[in-house]
């Protein structure tokens, strides 16, 4: 931190630079600036400045002191001083660099010598959690630690039990984890058995799921390794690791969570097969529907084939039609499917149909789907077209980078694009 | 005083508009920001000095619950007066 020490002068040439004024003026300005605000506080024993602070003129109450050298009592009279309280943003500036800190609770028991290992420590698994297969470097790096602050370790050996304890929650954790996927082992035979139309919608199943298959798998013996590579480091040096204890339990339950997750993965694995069939069914019917409404629309007239693009023209056209057609055409017009539907996903239920793109948008860091939705249809719960769209299950999962196609929509009751119904909605209003 | 009065008896004083005179002071107050940012002392004759000190981190102990908290060093603002001003406020304050 410099030291420099400014004076108005100085800073009355800074302010001319900055506001490209007459320095003379500044130098004037700036003498006023502080004169005022001592006039205020002999007047009116308070002055604040938007932006700079709050001085105030504080009254002091008489308190007795003892002069230290000679231990004599005496009074120190009432008197005012003057506090200055920076305002948020110029006290948030001056602290900037140390502005992310934030208070921490100590946990009991903690040595505050050892703070700073411990900080370290603290930072260590915020990193790593997010990756599950770090799990090994993260108990490398904790058995590592403990053999390096060996001349440190000064805690009672009656914390060994304590120590001990995750080494013997460990065999525990591996049993009920080695016991689970037996027991689900012959589950996943029987559908297997049972039906063995089960398997082949696991093969056609989207890319999504087979990662899912091989993950518990890779997550086992990954998982189990360091369990057993721990165990043999910890018997050695469990006095020494007291004190980091804490971080085991954390880690284990960091496995015991991975090893549900899988289990979760599993059973999710072995349910769908039985529910993705339905499904199936279900599209096909609609898209099958979805044809045959679409064909006796294309089956009309040539004007009816021009209609395609714009619904609302369309609507006296197939009037004109009904002289043709007998009346159960009207009853179907209302469902009257696009042609153009076809080519593009469509939200079943929605009030929409999908009926082009109107253009790409890349999802970058700050971008969300609700915006997007905001701005080309001035509707944010059209979001849900974009998620059909672009084949999105989640919403709140969009990988960074992705090319979003906006589908360009049209009402399939009156044909009007959501830009159309909030503008009429607008002048309603 | 507030900021309103501040500014309005600023503006007397060196006979300017309300307006100009609070982008005035906007802007000596970005400035002295800038200048305490970089770590610079401000000292002012007859009213005080400010500058800029770092208090380390610091553990404190919650007396009803013996809950102990880890507080981060900070940098802070500080202003210390000079005796004239503390003089004349005590005048001031007397009168």
């Amino acid at each position: 931190m410099s030291d420099t020490r400014l004076t108005p002068t100085d800073l009355s040439a800074a302010l001319a630079r900055r506001g490209s004024l007459p320095r003379r003026y500044c130098e004037d300005f700036v003498r006023s600036f502080f004169e005022v605000i001592e006039d205020g506080l002999v007047h009116e024993n308070v002055v604040k400045v938007k932006g700079f602070g709050t001085f105030k003129v504080v009254d002091v109450d008489a308190r007795e002191s003892v002069n230290v050298s000679t231990g004599e009592r005496f009074e120190i009279g009432s008197h005012t001083k003057i506090s200055f309280t920076p305002d948020a943003a110029l006290r948030d500036a001056v602290n900037k660099p140390f502005l992310e800190f934030q208070t921490v609770v100590i946990n009991e028991g903690t040595d505050i010598a050892k703070m700073e290992a411990i900080e370290e420590e603290v930072t260590e698994p915020q990193t790593e959690i997010p990756v599950a297969e770090d799990v090994p470097v993260a108990l490398t790096a904790v058995t590592k630690e403990p053999v390096a602050e060996e001349p440190v370790a000064e805690e009672p050996i009656a914390e060994e039990p304590v120590a001990e304890e995750p080494v013997a929650e460990e065999p525990v954790a591996e049993e009920s984890v080695e016991e689970e996927p037996v027991v689900e082992e012959p589950v996943a035979e029987e559908p297997a058995a049972e039906e063995p139309v089960a398997e082949e919608p696991v093969a056609e199943e989207p890319v999504a799921e087979e990662p899912v298959a091989e993950e518990p798998v890779a997550e086992e013996p990954a998982a189990e390794e360091p369990v057993a590579e721990k165990a043999a480091v910890v018997a050695p040096s469990c006095e020494k690791r007291c004190h980091c204890h804490c971080w085991c339990h954390a880690l284990m339950g960091l496995l015991l969570a991975l090893f549900f997750t899988a289990l979760g993965y599993c059973l999710a694995y072995y349910w769908r097969p039985i529910e993705l069939p339905e499904l199936k069914c279900e599209r096909e019917q609609s898209q099958q529907e979805g044809s045959q409404a679409a064909q006796p629309a294309e089956a009309q007239p040539a004007e009816a084939q021009s209609v395609g693009a714009q619904a609302q023209k369309g609507e006296p056209v197939v009037a004109d039609s009904t002289t043709a057609a007998p009346a159960t055409l009207a009853a179907t017009q209302n469902q009257k499917v696009p042609s153009e539907t076809q080519s593009y996903p469509q939200l079943e239920g929605g009030d929409y149909w999908i009926v082009g793109e109107l253009g790409t948008e890349k999802m970058t860091a700050g971008k969300t789907l609700l915006n997007m939705a905001l701005k080309y249809y001035k509707n944010k719960d059209l979001f849900i077209y974009i998620c059909t769209m672009n084949d999105i299950t989640n919403p709140d999962i969009v990988p960074l980078d992705k090319e979003l196609r906006i589908p360009a929509l049209k009402d399939k009751k009156t044909g009007m694009t959501p830009q159309e119904v909030a503008n009429a909605a607008k002048n309603k209003n | 005083m507030n900021n309103k009065e501040f500014i309005s008896t600023l503006a007397q004083k060196e006979g300017l508009l309300q307006r100009d005179t609070q982008k005035l002071v906007n802007l000596l107050v970005a400035e002295l920001t800038a200048q305490f940012e970089s770590g610079h002392q401000l000292a002012v004759q007859n009213f005080g000095q400010f500058e800029v000190k770092k208090k380390m981190e610091r553990v404190v102990v919650n007396p009803s619950t013996g809950q102990r908290m880890l507080v981060p060093p900070k940098l802070v603002l500080n202003f210390k007066t000079f005796s004239a001003l503390r003089e004349r406020t005590q005048k001031g304050g007397e009168a």
